[in-house]
């Protein structure tokens, strides 16, 4: 639920615990963060594989650094799925790319699957791994998260 | 934590930090390889280049023998080639700018 902010008016608005909680409740809410690694799952032929990962809040906007055979990627993000940018590395070169949406990150232990979309759903970080028509192995030794709202 | 269908013992997700495995499998087992929790179960390994196989009726960690390539930088070579082509282009484009 977005939240809603209480217009104060000095000698009018009555301080409650209602309007304290909904104060309190915000500022717990203003981040989240997390980390998981993911060597294990098989991405179906020619399918995709999308990871939602619960926030408890609406988030507006946040940041992820995610690894893994060789291949490196920060990636920015928000609501809008088309708005997904990254920067990284590939496995195998020094050079630096920038990304947009459909092809962020690759980690997969073919170098084929890739991080295609990554965004806020509602209360949720969304994730969508996919790319080839191979059935494929994802190869995230590390993902670091974090949503703010 | 591993995730793995049962009937073919396919590894389809791992229990991520602060989620339950019944969370785990809600979100993001079923509406990617669909079925029911019933037809999923959890196995632990410290392993990560692995696969899994029924040995005498018990679902087992076997490690994989190849593992894949480590990551190679690029030669000294390599990157003396990628500059040179970098220079090359810029003098083209240097070139192609001065003719128009």
């Amino acid at each position: 639920m977005a939240y809603a902010p209480t217009d104060w008016i000095d000698d009018v608005t009555p301080v409650s615990a209602t309007k304290l909680n909904n104060i309190e409740q915000r500022i717990t809410y203003l981040s989240k963060s997390g980390t998981f690694a993911d060597t294990t799952t098989v991405i179906p032929a020619g399918g995709t594989y999308t990871k939602t990962i619960p926030l408890g809040f609406e988030g507006v906007s946040g940041s992820l650094f995610i690894n893994g055979y060789g291949s490196d990627g920060f990636v920015f993000f928000n609501a809008d799925p088309a708005l997904s940018r990254s920067i990284g590395k590939d496995n195998g070169s020094s050079a630096i790319f920038f990304r947009e949406d459909g092809f962020l990150v690759d980690n997969a232990t073919d170098g084929s699957a890739r991080l295609q979309r990554c965004y806020i759903d509602g209360t949720n970080l969304v994730l969508i791994f996919g790319y080839n028509s191979a059935a494929e192995t994802l190869a995230i030794s590390s993902c670091t998260w974090e949503v703010q709202a | 934590m591993i995730i793995y269908r049962k009937s073919d013992l396919l590894c389809v997700g791992v229990v991520s930090d602060g989620m339950t495995i019944e969370q785990e499998i809600e979100l993001n087992v079923i509406p990617n390889f669909g079925g029911s929790s019933e037809d999923y179960a959890t196995i632990e390994t410290a392993e990560t280049n692995f696969h899994l196989e029924r040995i005498e009726n018990v679902v087992t960690i076997v490690k994989n023998v190849v593992a894949p390539p480590p990551p190679l930088d690029p030669t000294e070579t390599e990157l003396l080639e990628q500059r040179l082509k970098a220079t090359e282009d810029a003098l083209l484009q240097i070139m192609m700018e001065g003719m128009m």
